[in-house]
């Protein structure tokens, strides 16, 4: 068992003109589900390639435990990855796919059999062990990949998008799977995606990643929760959280034409953004009676069946609004109303003040 | 049975009789071109071999004896010299000592170059030098070579005497029983490049993760050589194989260059294509000795052939 810490690591390609990572710094406790969440091109496999050791640092520092192994190479740190592709070697039999890692380990042939036959089962495979890669289904060779990686009980599972090739209904399917044998073996995993419900849904923690850096590390209901900076904010939900732009003057939020919001919390900040998930919009025909409410225009409404997404013009920017059902049409005039708790306030570098 | 109900056969319940019709016109004028040059002089030969001939006249009827000849021609085979493993030996064993020892350097060569220039900058400039030979007339390399081996102005004499090895200075060309060697090393160069630009693409082809994942496995240089790289470019190997010994089977005009129509002093390095150009050019000609060698290299080419049309 394993508790993986980066410290202060960057990566550099092309002779420092790259930055892939810029000093990373967390830990994953021993047994922990992480994932690292950021948009394509954030650096969030460079950051998993230098756990695998696939990559060396540029700066910093990676532990096992106590032990430092940035620089030694991947097959002494007794890491798993499953690769986007799956990677399984197509002239090797599903079987010998599985066994090659313990082949090369010089585990005796007895056991390899035994501990292959084990994750087979564990994978509902048994069927498939003597076709070709090339032979099966998507979901299968996403198995066979998932098996080589856990056959010889590794100390850190990585995982580089593994569930990006699948189509959506064996994705969730996959999704739980993995989760029950992460759980069941309780390997330290490290899991990379660009998609945030897998994030949502598996992370024990997850951390998040744009151009390089770590942007919040968080469990999942806290990320959603309390996105520490207005960029979080909008990458975390679908559709992501409103952010309402203004001045912050006279105790009240200044918005564009002349809408006014009261100030959710204090800050000497003269720049601020209210920020509100579209869930926690309310779509009023009739005046309300709160000021907490801003005047649009319905642009669109789409109804989604478990809920009808409104998209309301606010002063020149669309607010997205999720309800469960609504009478508004496109062209209305409506007025947006929210509770005061569900309102974030964002300071002028976008960081969160309450 | 007919070309037509052949393919019939073949083709049967999915081809109907217009679609063949079809398929024969277009198929028409490449199969006349491979009938007049191809399966014709094959045949010709063939039946050409088994008569005597007065110059190209055809003559009378001999059934096998001028197969039964050229077996017994010192040229062709030497059999005391074959025993005693010394030069010459003939065409037929030199040709086979030829592709021994010329196939597997060439290939291992080609292969060791694409892997060592996979990752390295300016590789593209490097594989043009290396490939550079391939593209070069074969009977320039044999000129080349008489160049490299010169005593006094050849480079690889030159080497010799800079690394102190001046006893060894000598015209490897004339040497009975190294020329073939000197001449093998030159055939190599030349196909080197050829496997090498193959090794290269296919190495190309290999997915990168696949070598990360077998890294990550534990697997080290050799073992991802030998597990992963060597089984994945095994269709390559066969094709490089099999052509470099069809390559060297045809060989001439390397040898032509560098030891003139008879091969060397005695004959030592002398070649089937050689010894075919020499009965069917040289005075006496002897035509159907020259077709008897002909289809000698024929048969050993035309399996090999068969194969890599038909590999997948």
């Amino acid at each position: 068992m394993t508790r993986i810490s980066m410290r202060s690591v960057s990566k550099y390609f092309d002779g420092g003109d790259t930055v892939a990572n810029y000093k990373l710094d967390m830990e994953v406790d021993d047994g922990e589900f992480v994932v690292f969440l950021g948009p394509s091109g954030c650096g969030k496999t460079t950051a998993l390639r230098m756990i695998a050791g696939l990559e060396d640092p540029s700066e910093g520092e990676i532990y096992f435990d106590d032990d430092r192994v940035d620089g030694t190479p991947p097959a002494d740190r007794n890491v798993a990855m499953v690769f986007q592709n799956y990677a399984l070697y197509p002239h090797m039999t599903v079987r010998e796919n599985i066994e090659y890692p313990l082949k090369v380990r010089g585990v005796p042939p007895e056991e390899r059999d035994e501990r292959v036959a084990q994750v087979a089962e564990l994978l509902h495979i048994e069927d498939q062990m003597d076709s070709d890669p090339g032979e099966i289904s998507g979901g299968q060779r996403q198995r066979t990949s998932l098996a080589r990686a856990i056959v010889r009980e590794p100390s850190v599972f990585l995982l580089d998008e593994p569930l990006s090739n699948l189509d959506a209904k064996l994705r969730l399917e996959m999704r739980s799977e993995l989760k029950r044998i992460q759980n069941e073996l309780g390997i330290t995993t490290v899991y990379v995606t660009h998609n945030q419900e897998e994030a949502m849904s598996m992370g024990d923690k997850i951390v998040v990643l744009n151009d390089g850096t770590i942007r919040q590390v968080a469990d999942p209901e806290e990320l959603y929760e309390r996105p520490r900076t207005t960029w979080v904010a909008k990458f975390i939900g679908s559709p992501p959280m409103n952010l309402f732009e203004g001045e912050n003057r006279d105790g009240v939020v200044r918005l564009a034409e002349d809408n006014t919001l009261p100030m959710p919390a204090e800050t000497s900040s003269q720049t601020v953004s209210v920020g509100v998930r579209p869930e926690d919009i309310d779509v009023s025909t009739g005046a309300p009676d709160t000021d907490w409410t801003v005047p649009g225009t319905v642009k669109t409404v789409e109804p989604l069946g478990e809920y009808v997404l409104v998209n309301v013009e606010v002063g020149g920017s669309v607010v997205n609004v999720k309800v469960p059902q609504t009478d508004a049409e496109a062209g209305d005039r409506v007025h947006l109303t929210f509770d005061p708790t569900d309102a974030y306030l964002y300071d002028e570098d976008g960081e969160l003040v309450a | 049975m007919s070309v037509g109900s052949y393919l019939e056969d073949r083709l049967d319940r999915d081809v109907n009789r217009e679609k063949l019709t079809a398929i024969l016109v277009f198929m028409l004028p490449g199969l006349t071109l491979f009938a007049v040059f191809s399966v014709g002089p094959m045949l010709y030969s063939a039946v050409g071999s088994l008569f005597t001939w007065d110059g190209f006249t055809i003559g009378q009827f001999a059934g096998f004896e001028t197969w039964i000849a050229t077996f017994q021609d010192d040229a062709i085979i030497n059999w005391d010299n074959l025993l005693a493993f010394e030069y010459p030996m003939g065409a037929l064993p030199q040709n086979i000592i030829w592709m021994v020892v010329h196939v597997p350097l060439s290939t291992l060569l080609g292969l060791g170059l694409a892997l060592l220039f996979a990752d390295l900058r300016g590789r593209s400039i490097l594989r043009s030098m290396v490939f550079l030979a391939f593209t070069t007339p074969t009977v320039v390399i044999g000129l080349v070579l008489l160049f490299v081996y010169d005593p006094q102005a050849g480079i690889f004499n030159g080497l010799l005497r800079s690394i102190g090895l001046e006893g060894l200075v000598r015209n490897w060309v004339q040497e009975p029983q190294i020329a073939i060697y000197a001449l093998i090393a030159g055939g190599v160069w030349v196909q080197t490049g050829f496997s090498m630009l193959l090794y290269s693409s296919a190495l190309a082809g290999i997915d990168p993760a696949l070598l990360e994942s077998a890294r990550v496995d534990g697997a080290g240089r050799f073992r991802r050589f030998k597990d992963i790289i060597w089984p994945l470019v095994k269709p390559v190997t066969a094709v490089v194989v099999i052509m470099s010994m069809i390559w060297v089977i045809r060989i001439f005009a390397i040898v032509y260059a560098a030891g003139g129509p008879s091969g060397g002093p005695g004959g030592v390095f002398s070649v089937l294509g050689l010894e075919v150009y020499q009965a069917a050019f040289s005075t006496p000609i002897e035509y159907s000795k020259a077709m008897v060698v002909a289809l000698i290299e024929l048969v050993i080419a035309l399996p090999m052939a068969w194969y890599i049309a038909s590999m997948d």
